[in-house]
């Protein structure tokens, strides 16, 4: 930084010197100092530079981070394909090698119908879903063939999880290429806001792929924890596309709780479940109770249960057009039960705040039964949420 | 192998970071020195010199902390808890792959029930209470 080292300035004084003070007048205090010009002449070369390149120096900072960044998401990427494909050969035993396999369903992607002419739009979603679901479902029992079913269900999430954090990576090294080639200052500025967002979604995933590798439990399934409270030590039966149902009673109400079949990491198609569940009772159901769990603000506790009106279910919005289509057809109320966590906590494994919120949610679900219906009304609570690694 | 990388590097940026704050608070003292005795220019320079870096030595310790707390967060343990259906009797332990929520996992050591996993979560490592 400096030009001199201290007490080596003590040389005769210099034409050039004076010149310099001169030409400069920069020093306030000691003229013929040559130390005091030096570091006058670096302060005023750094408001030059910023005055005229500020831009350009903060696109170098700005693309030096990114790259950074870019490098650690490429790391986080290949670190969950690594986990996806030695999980696919500890449980599925493949007998070739699955590795192009993988490689072909992280690339994979799905294109929403045309919502120019919106009428019937949730029909054709719906159904572009399903085939989604069968195909990754066969490719992924193909790439493990000795998987049980709830294996197959977990590394079906573990190798989605994967699909996500490269998606992630393509996005990000998309715009830091493009905001580099272009030398787009507003490309890079924008990328760079956004970042720490991105990275927090990335360790979020990365811990999500570790959680379903292993089956435990995650944050979202505390809907279906709930639900299983419910149906334990009951009959069930599978009412529709991944769905259990089971009946139990609570304060002389007929309760039918349904929730995705576990073990295995699924989430089934709640909204099919209970419009069948209407359908079979000719609609004769006095409320239906949505468990879900719900994105909390920062700030907000972890675990916290909240009470509202409406459908609380994730996703797309078909399985909440369903409910509340055929809601509406009955006049039945819905109301909806959350358990607030953050995006992290729903991917990652439930923590023990959300798992204990559980008993919480039974004591408001009964209030809610004892306040709204009479006895010998049918009431219908649907645990919603991810089941892996809760059975029923 | 990238744990071992990561511990490294730790180990090196807290090592940096003494070393510097060392030597900052070597470079303070000489400028006071230097000011007593009214050579004004070396006591600027190594004012100067020590305050870059006191802010290099904090500014790595800073990020020394972040990555520990990072590496906490990381070290989440996931816990079973076994109950009988029998007795009560509780067990909690370490997540078994292959553990699920009412997963039976042998008989009660008490009342030999069927003992089954009744939850499953992670628990963070205990904060340190600040005064």
């Amino acid at each position: 930084m400096f030009i001199t080292a201290p007490n080596r300035s003590a040389r005769p004084i210099e034409e050039t010197d004076l010149i310099s003070d001169v030409a400069l007048q920069l020093a306030p205090t000691g003229g013929n100092n040559v130390l005091a010009n030096l570091m006058n002449l670096f302060i005023f070369g750094m408001i030059f530079a910023s005055f005229f390149f500020g831009q350009q120096i903060q696109s170098r900072i700005a693309i030096l981070q990114l790259d950074g960044a870019v490098r650690k998401l490429e790391f986080i990427r290949n670190d969950a394909r690594a986990l996806a494909l030695r999980t696919i050969k500890e449980i599925g035993k493949p007998k070739d090698d699955p590795s192009p396999a993988l490689s072909g369903l992280l690339e994979q992607f799905f294109i929403s119908p045309v919502d120019l002419d919106p009428a019937g739009i949730i029909g054709k979603l719906d159904h572009l879903l399903d085939v989604r679901d069968l195909k990754f479902k066969s490719d992924v029992k193909k790439l493990a063939p000795e998987a049980t079913d709830a294996q197959a269900n977990n590394l079906e999430n573990l190798v989605e999880a994967s699909w996500a954090l490269n998606l992630l990576y393509k996005v990000v090294r998309h715009f830091y290429l493009l905001g580099k080639k272009t030398s787009s200052f507003y490309v890079i500025l924008q990328l760079q806001m956004l970042l720490p967002l991105i990275m927090q979604e990335a360790e979020a995933y990365a811990g999500a792929a570790k959680a379903f590798a292993q089956g435990q439990p995650v944050g979202d399934g505390a809907g279906a924890l709930v639900a299983s409270r419910l149906m334990r030590d009951h009959e069930k039966r599978e009412v529709d596309k991944d769905v259990m149902v089971a009946e139990t009673a609570i304060e002389g109400r007929r309760v039918i709780a349904l929730k995705a079949k576990g073990p295995g990491g699924n989430v089934g198609k709640p909204g099919d479940a209970i419009r069948t569940l209407i359908e079979e009772n000719a609609g004769k159901v006095a409320m239906v109770v949505m468990v879900d769990a719900a994105l909390k603000f920062e700030g907000e506790k972890t675990g916290e249960i909240t009470e509202g009106i409406g459908a609380a279910i994730g996703g797309v919005g078909t399985e909440r057009f369903k409910i509340e289509d055929e809601a509406t057809k009955y006049k039945i109320p819905v109301f909806a039960i959350i358990i607030k966590q953050s995006i992290q906590e729903a991917i990652t494994p439930m923590k023990k705040e959300i798992a204990e919120a559980a008993e919480g949610v039974i004591e408001r679900i009964k209030t809610l039964i004892r306040e709204r219906t009479k006895e010998g009304d049918l009431v219908i609570v649907a645990g919603i949420g991810n089941t892996m690694g809760i059975a029923q | 192998m990238e744990a071992k990388r990561s511990g490294m590097y730790g180990y090196l940026m807290v090592i940096f970071s003494i070393v510097i704050l060392a030597w900052a608070a070597w470079a303070m003292y000489n400028a006071f020195n230097y000011q007593q005795q009214g050579n004004m220019e070396s006591f600027y320079f190594y004012a100067a010199a020590s305050s870059v870096a006191i802010v290099l030595a904090v500014s790595s310790i800073m990020q020394m902390r972040r990555r520990i707390r990072l590496l906490q967060s990381l070290a989440v343990k996931v816990l079973s808890v076994v109950l009988c259906g029998n007795c009560g009797f509780k067990v909690v332990r370490g997540f078994a792959v292959g553990d699920f929520v009412y997963k039976e996992v042998g008989k009660c050591q008490q009342c030999s029930g069927a003992m089954r996993v009744d939850s499953i979560y992670s628990e963070e490592p205990a904060k340190k209470s600040r005064l």
